[in-house]
């Protein structure tokens, strides 16, 4: 933790990909701890990139990102193994079974044989994963990989927990427990950073929220000051997808069809 | 004491090397070792053809050992462990394949070879194969961390890569031959091993953790498949 009291702080972040144009434009934001941060934003607006230079996988143009008040760096091994991830395309290996991807992961993450032996068998268990014995994650449905997803990044009781879309393409009982689990991380005091364009989700789910568009932090506030922002922008209390649509749209964002 | 950490590396290699395609590469070169270590056996040791082979089989984990799975790079990279240690534990995983793709191409192509195989032209072999496993490792972490190729498959890449590897063989080979044929004090070849191994460890494996380190941006863009922004 930073000495403001942040675990997750970007300061004056910029990333162009190329010659196109910036897709993080002088991002700055701030994540206190015990708390589950929504990040919304159109595609493009750059929640992806956001999300890779906290995990080292993208270097930033400039700006500043720090965890746990560290810079993150090529190599800050020793923050990473303090945070875990659900990133937007699979990073497992899915030739593996469940239960051998999770015992993997605990190794890289040098848990005890013990605590990874029973810990596997609960999250298997309350994930219901535990039937699939040697059927290879390739094999999986898409909500049975976002759940081996989300089990290989809670193994090792991380601190953070950063998320890329985790409720795409899930059922609303998989959403269901997935969104238990962040709760449960969010109250022991650990951070969630999710983004996701199920906005009702977000609003429910989340603590504060903060709309990036085109590289840009356009609102940030807490979830409970939502309806308030809303009077602010549109001048009436609004649900956050109407603020959301009201922050980003660029044309007028018509809900009717002249013909239908 | 190995760390979990590199144990599970060491898994993960073994594992994925055994229940993915890369073993079938063997099945065409087999035959092709039989019939060159049948030919051969009047010029060369018939270990010659068996070295070859296992080394063109070997040529992905070598030249490419980042794309043994898609997004591997990226994936191992989101772990708290140090690049040196996935990278020794890489080579060595390759090593070991090594050591039983020795035993099988050679107890097959062996079989067939017209002349019994002395003790001299193992002992031989495995002078050879001293002086130039830790050459061949240390070009492979330069190729797969300069030049990492999209793709994962046995036979995927053509005939070009199976050459570049055969050319990086017969470069290799050089110091051996000097050794062996030119100075004619075998003896030489430990000490040159030993030399081979040394910058091997200290320059090859570190050199190569800095680039993954510090090329990362490019790497990923070469070997992922994320567009999203």
């Amino acid at each position: 933790m930073d000495e403001n009291g942040h675990i997750i702080e970007f300061l004056n972040v910029r990333k162009r990909y190329g010659d196109g144009p910036p897709v993080l434009d002088g991002l700055s934001l701030a994540v206190g701890p015990g708390r589950i941060f929504g990040f919304i934003g159109l595609n493009g607006a750059g929640k992806t990139t956001t999300i890779r230079i906290m995990a080292g996988l993208t270097v930033s143009d400039s700006g500043e990102t720090f965890l746990f008040g560290g810079k993150v760096a090529p190599g800050s091994d020793a923050l990473q193994a303090r945070i875990g991830y659900v990133l937007d395309e699979p990073m497992y290996f899915d030739w593996m079974n469940a239960s051998e991807y999770l015992r993997f992961v605990a190794g890289m993450y040098e848990l005890p044989s013990r605590v990874a032996a029973d810990r596997i068998a609960e999250i298997l268990e309350v994930f219901g994963l535990a039937d699939t014995h040697d059927m290879p994650i390739a094999s999986f449905s898409t909500g049975m990989k976002k759940k081996i997803s989300l089990a290989a990044a809670i193994i090792h009781h991380p601190r953070v927990l950063v998320l890329d879309e985790p409720f795409d393409g899930l059922d609303a009982v998989v959403s269901h427990s997935i969104k238990g689990i962040l709760r449960q991380m969010a109250a022991g005091g650990g951070t969630v950073f999710v983004t996701s364009h199920a906005l009702e989700t977000i609003e429910k789910l989340c603590d504060s929220i903060a709309v990036i568009h085109k590289g840009k932090i356009v609102m940030q506030c807490e979830t409970k000051d939502v309806r308030e922002k809303a009077v602010e922008v549109l001048g009436g209390s609004r649900s956050l997808e109407e603020l959301f649509v009201g922050l980003v749209a660029e044309f007028p964002a018509r809900n009717r069809l002249s013909w239908l | 004491m190995t760390r979990r950490a590199d144990r599970a590396i060491l898994w993960y290699e073994l594992a994925g090397y055994f229940r993915g395609s890369l073993p079938f590469r063997f099945i065409p070169l087999i035959p092709a070792g039989i019939f060159l270590a049948a030919w051969t056996w009047r010029i060369a040791s018939p270990f010659a053809a068996v070295i070859w082979i296992v080394f063109i089989g070997l040529e992905p984990r070598i030249n490419n050992m980042f794309y043994g799975s898609v997004r591997e790079l990226e994936a191992l990279s989101l772990f708290p462990s140090e690049w040196k240690r996935i990278i020794i534990m890489k080579n060595g995983s390759t090593a070991l394949v090594g050591i039983w793709a020795l035993v099988l191409v050679s107890a097959v192509c062996l079989y067939f070879s017209p002349e019994a195989v002395t003790v001299r032209q193992i002992e031989d072999a495995v002078l050879y194969l001293m002086t130039i496993c830790f050459p061949v490792l240390s070009l492979g972490n330069e190729a797969s961390s300069r030049y990492p190729r999209r793709d994962a498959g046995a036979f995927s890449g053509g005939l070009y890569d199976p050459l570049w590897m055969s050319l990086t063989l017969l470069a290799v080979s050089v110091p051996y031959f000097i050794i062996t044929e030119l100075v004619e004090i075998p003896w030489l070849g430990l000490i040159y091993s030993a030399a081979t191994a040394a910058s091997w460890y200290f320059r090859s494996v570190a050199r190569t953790a800095v680039q993954i380190t510090n090329r990362r941006n490019v790497l990923w863009m070469k070997t992922g498949t994320s567009s999203n922004s």
